[in-house]
This record gives C-alpha cells, structure tokens and sequence, in this order.
C-alpha cells in the first residue's frame, strides 16, 4: 500500500485514533504522541491487514495493543495525578450536561488498569462480549466477568467524584 | 449509567478534530519496550564488535613484549571466543529483524514478544559465561607482556609461576595448582554469570516484568 493511500484510510478513521489515545493518556502532548506511535505501528503492520476483518476492528487491535505495550519514561507521581482530578471536577462547573459527564467518565477511566480500559473502550464501541474477547484473546465469560466489574468500578469511581448519571 | 450516552459523547467529541496532523514519523516507537530491550541490543552488539575487533588486534598494534608461543596462544583463544561471540550475534541480529506483531489479539501478542525476548536473553547469558571461560587466558597474555614491559612492576613472574602459561601447556602443574586454577576459573563464571543476570535485568528485565503484569491482567477472573 502506498504512503497517502494508508494516510487517507487513517484519517477516514481518525476518530479511533483520537478515541484510544484519549482514554490511555492523559495530557494532550503525550495523546499526540500516542497518536503517532499508533500510526507508526500501523504503517509497519499493515501487510498483515488481509481485510478479513474490517479495517476499523484492525486498527482497535493495533491501537490497543500499542497502547498497552506504551510505557512513558517518566511515570506521573500519584500526588500530581490527584490534583489534576481535582481540576476538572472544578473546570466541569462550567461545562453544559454531556461535556460533564464525558470528564467525569474519562476520570474515571484514568484509574482502570490498561485491560480494563481496552475492554471499556471496545464495549462503548459497540462491540460484542465474543469480539471483545476475540480482540484481547479472552474467553467469551472470562470477558463478560471483566466488563461487569470495570462497569461496576466505573460506576463506583463516578459516585466518588461526587456525580451520578 | 448510560453508556449509549457515553458513546454518542465520545463520537461527537472527535468529530472535526484536526485530520491533517497525521504522518508516519519512522523515529517513533521509543516508548515501546519492544524498541528499548532492540535499542539496546544494537548497541551492544555495535560496542561487542568494536571490541573483539581491538582485542583481536591488540598484539600486533602495541609494543608488548610477547613471545610467539604466547601470541599464539592469545590468538588461538581470542578466535574462539570472537567465533563464539559471532555466533550468538547472528542469532541476535535475527530477532533484531523479527518484526514484532500488533495485529494479533492482545494476549498472544504479548506472550509471543516475553517469549522471544526471554529465549534471547537466555542466548546471551550462555554466550557471556561460555565466553567468560577463554576469556582469562588472553588477559592473563596481556597482563603477563604489560609486566614484561614494565620493569618497574612489583610483580615477579619467572619460570615457576602459576602465570607463566608455558608451565599450562606443559602440564607442568601440581595438583594443587590445577584446583587452583580450577577455583579461580569457576569463581570467574559465577562473577560474570552474577554481572551479566544484574545487567540484563538492569537493562531489559524491567520490561519484560511490565509485559508480564499485563498477562497477569488477562487472567481469567473467577465468576
């Protein structure tokens, strides 16, 4: 595949992009740089890609797995990552209904291990229990158990924050 | 909680985000284990073959006084261990090349990286300790033909020393000697067999314990 044709099928799904790097990073430099990671990993995988699936379920596999092997050099100190919750549960005041609840989820979602948040991410996607766990090389009841529990904490992380929908 | 909400949010949030900032930047991937544990890998390999290439030469491009016996000797060993080295390197350069795949399902790909890092990592342990063991002979060459040159060396080495290589080879030893020797040896392989497990925990078994954590998350979970 040539350079701007896989460029072009990236920007036609660039919402994936967006969507993975914002639910693994917190800051907008290090979801650029998640970004372009992923774009990189997909350009040296991308013979692999044979179309038996379509190209968006691929491009999950890919985003996710690079997500997950994706370790910053400097790991942000548990102090810090406090006070910037405490930011945007004040920023939120401002915001309207929906914008609300999304900081609130993405919060949340900020304390799920790298598992949890792959298998939230592919559910809200859309996703079923089997191809959830046909992404993650799950069993289909091992998957269900997970989601369950990471809805559940999701829930629980919410209410701490002092918010309910 | 509604997480169709959730959905139709997130949609709407990346809808008429920039398109144009996408490019395929080749130095990425520094973040990523997998290009760490090769990163470094090439530049061990890039200082192993400096370093076999200086070794190799090193008596014939200094002043030390070496009789031929010895510089036969020191050749001899020297070869082999750069043909033991050498050999291992290939197998190391091979993984280097192995691109690493993405695109399978999270757990294999991962179980399939820790394997093929571990069984490299194994490869390099066996090739340091094998190498550790012919290594002392060519430095105790060395170390013999510095003291020759230096005449100011408290060190004396005559005939009936253990560091004369000649009495080695002329099985001119006692037994006490030999187990001597024998000791010395086995204490040097447990010395580089220490270093070389402290070191490449040091440089790649930090990630690997970071991959493992991740398998550990996709456990199965009791219902």
């Amino acid at each position: 595949m040539q350079e701007n044709q896989f460029l072009k099928l990236i920007e036609q799904h660039s919402g994936i992009l967006y969507k993975v790097s914002r639910i693994y990073m917190d800051s907008e430099v290090e979801q650029q740089d998640l970004r372009q990671e992923i774009i990189f990993q997909l350009w040296k995988s991308i013979d692999k890609f044979k179309g038996d699936s379509q190209f968006s379920s691929w491009m999950y596999r890919v985003g996710i797995n690079t997500s997950i092997t994706y370790f910053k050099k400097n790991k942000r100190r548990p102090d810090k990552s406090e006070l910037k919750t405490n930011i945007d549960i004040q920023e939120e005041s401002q915001e309207d209904e929906k914008e609300s609840q999304l900081t609130h989820f993405y919060t949340a979602v900020k304390s799920l291990n790298k598992i949890e948040k792959a298998i939230i991410l592919l559910f809200i996607e859309g996703y079923s229990h089997n191809e959830i766990a046909k992404q993650l090389g799950l069993s289909s009841g091992n998957t269900r158990v997970k989601l369950n529990r990471t809805k559940q904490k999701i829930k629980e992380l919410i209410k701490q924050q002092g918010y309910e929908f | 909680m509604n997480f169709d909400a959730i959905k139709k949010e997130m949609s709407q949030s990346v809808e008429g985000l920039p398109k144009n900032e996408f490019k395929i930047d080749l130095k990425k991937g520094k973040h990523n284990p997998i290009y760490r544990i090769r990163k470094n890998m090439i530049e061990e390999i890039i200082t192993t073959i400096i370093a076999m290439v200086v070794f190799l030469m090193f008596p014939f491009f200094t002043d030390l006084k070496m009789t031929n016996l010895n510089k036969s000797i020191y050749l001899l060993f020297m070869s082999l261990t750069v043909f033991m080295i050498s050999f291992y390197m290939v197998k190391q350069i091979c993984f280097l090349f192995r691109n690493s795949n993405l695109s399978i399902n999270t757990k294999d790909a991962i179980k399939e990286y820790i394997y093929e890092v571990k069984l490299t990592l194994e490869a390099y342990k066996s090739y340091v300790i094998a190498s550790s063991l012919l290594v002392p002979i060519p430095s105790l060459i060395i170390f013999r033909s510095l003291y020759l040159d230096n005449s100011n060396s408290l060190l004396n080495i005559d005939s009936t020393s253990l560091f004369n290589i000649e009495r080695w080879l002329n099985m001119q030893l006692s037994t006490i000697e030999v187990l001597y020797l024998v000791i010395v040896y086995l204490i040097t392989g447990a010395i580089f067999y220490l270093i070389t497990q402290l070191w490449t925990t040091y440089l790649y078994g930090k990630h690997v314990k970071k991959l493992e954590q991740i398998i550990e998350e996709l456990r199965e979970e009791e219902i």
